[in-house]
């Protein structure tokens, strides 16, 4: 992971608390992976998706995401002036995201990282070896390889929530 | 944590085959009720935080309900306890201290993965998580009441030993 700097005078208070009053969608459960790939409405899964999905199952909630379409703020990364995607990733405690590889749609882009909050004891971000820790909101990291393993669990006792933000590779 | 060496050999094969084949006793569901202040706190801690003391969040081992007995291979030899802990994927042992080594004289804490480490066996001491071991590597926690907790996010299940000694 490559840290890119500090952001948090960009982060508005009222995210937060919009995004602890949202549920949000509980992954992987509310996406209806199953019944998407028959109905041909989802392309089917790729390599890691499918290892992950045959231990862990998609009939279960391991964390809550959050969109632009379920929340009241929209977002505009100083950081990029690029086509991108965002969603926030939100973890009680007890929730998590499994290791594995994003798809094959992350390789023409850049993927960023960055928490809303500062580092607690038993937010866990595992990116190939590599844990994240000691961080402060704000901080943002860029994935250095797309196609790394990562994955992520909160076994602390706050909510956790990251920021994730993937370009799509066109300039706006 | 420190590391203190690799002790590979009192490991044997049998054993993960036995602890791989069976249930162990389900934490903290089946576990004993919290009987010291110190623990109570730990558990009320927990439970504010939305952890749920009667679920299963991973499976312990001790002399108990295995057929075989762990010599600590290092520590005071007269006077340890062990267990073993099993996270199957999706499993986790939420950040705490531990409250017996508290009353415990010149008390040491011992980890030791009975696997070498893969993809999403997370062991987290304070601000650290311990990757890239080996099965056999004894790490002792360089402060007995550190806070820790640990995770299987992986797609294996994952074995470690723990062992306490003291005086």
């Amino acid at each position: 992971m490559k840290y890119l700097g500090n952001y948090q005078d960009w982060i508005q208070t009222s995210w937060i608390d919009d995004i602890l009053s949202i549920q949000g969608f509980g992954a992987p459960k509310e996406f209806n992976i199953d019944k998407e790939i028959a109905l041909g409405q989802r392309s089917t899964m790729h390599e890691s998706e499918r290892k992950v999905y045959k231990v862990y199952g998609t009939d279960k909630i391991f964390f809550y995401l959050l969109e632009s379409k379920c929340l009241d703020f929209d977002i505009q990364p100083p950081w990029l002036n690029e086509r991108f995607d965002w969603w926030v990733t939100k973890m009680y405690p007890g929730q998590f995201i499994p290791v594995h590889r994003d798809g094959p749609k992350h390789l023409k882009g850049k993927r960023y990282w960055m928490p809303l909050q500062d580092w607690q004891p038993g937010h866990i971000f595992m990116y190939e070896n590599i844990s994240i820790t000691k961080y402060i909101a704000g901080d943002l990291w860029e994935y250095e390889d797309p196609l790394a393993i990562h994955g992520a669990i909160n076994i602390g006792h706050s909510p956790r929530l990251i920021l994730q933000v993937s370009t799509t590779g066109e300039t706006v | 944590m420190k590391y203190v060496g690799n002790f590979i050999n009192i490991v044997e094969p049998k054993w993960i085959e036995e602890l791989l084949s069976k249930d162990g006793m389900f934490r903290p569901r089946d576990g004993k009720q919290p009987d010291s202040s110190e623990m109570e706190e730990e558990y009320s801690i927990a439970r504010k935080a939305g952890y749920d003391d009667q679920g299963t969040y991973f499976q312990m081992f001790d002399k108990t309900n295995v057929s075989f007995e762990v010599i600590p291979p290092c520590g005071n030899p007269s006077n340890f306890h062990w267990w073993i802990t099993k996270m199957m994927p999706g499993d986790f042992m939420p950040m705490h201290k531990d409250p017996h080594t508290m009353y415990q004289l010149n008390c040491k804490r011992y980890w030791m993965p009975l696997q070498d480490w893969q993809q999403g066996h997370i062991f987290a001491y304070e601000d650290e998580v311990i990757v890239n071991y080996r099965a056999g590597d004894v790490y002792e926690y360089e402060n007995s009441q550190a806070l820790h907790g640990a995770a299987n996010i992986g797609l294996t299940p994952r074995l470690v030993l723990q062992f306490t000694t003291h005086d």
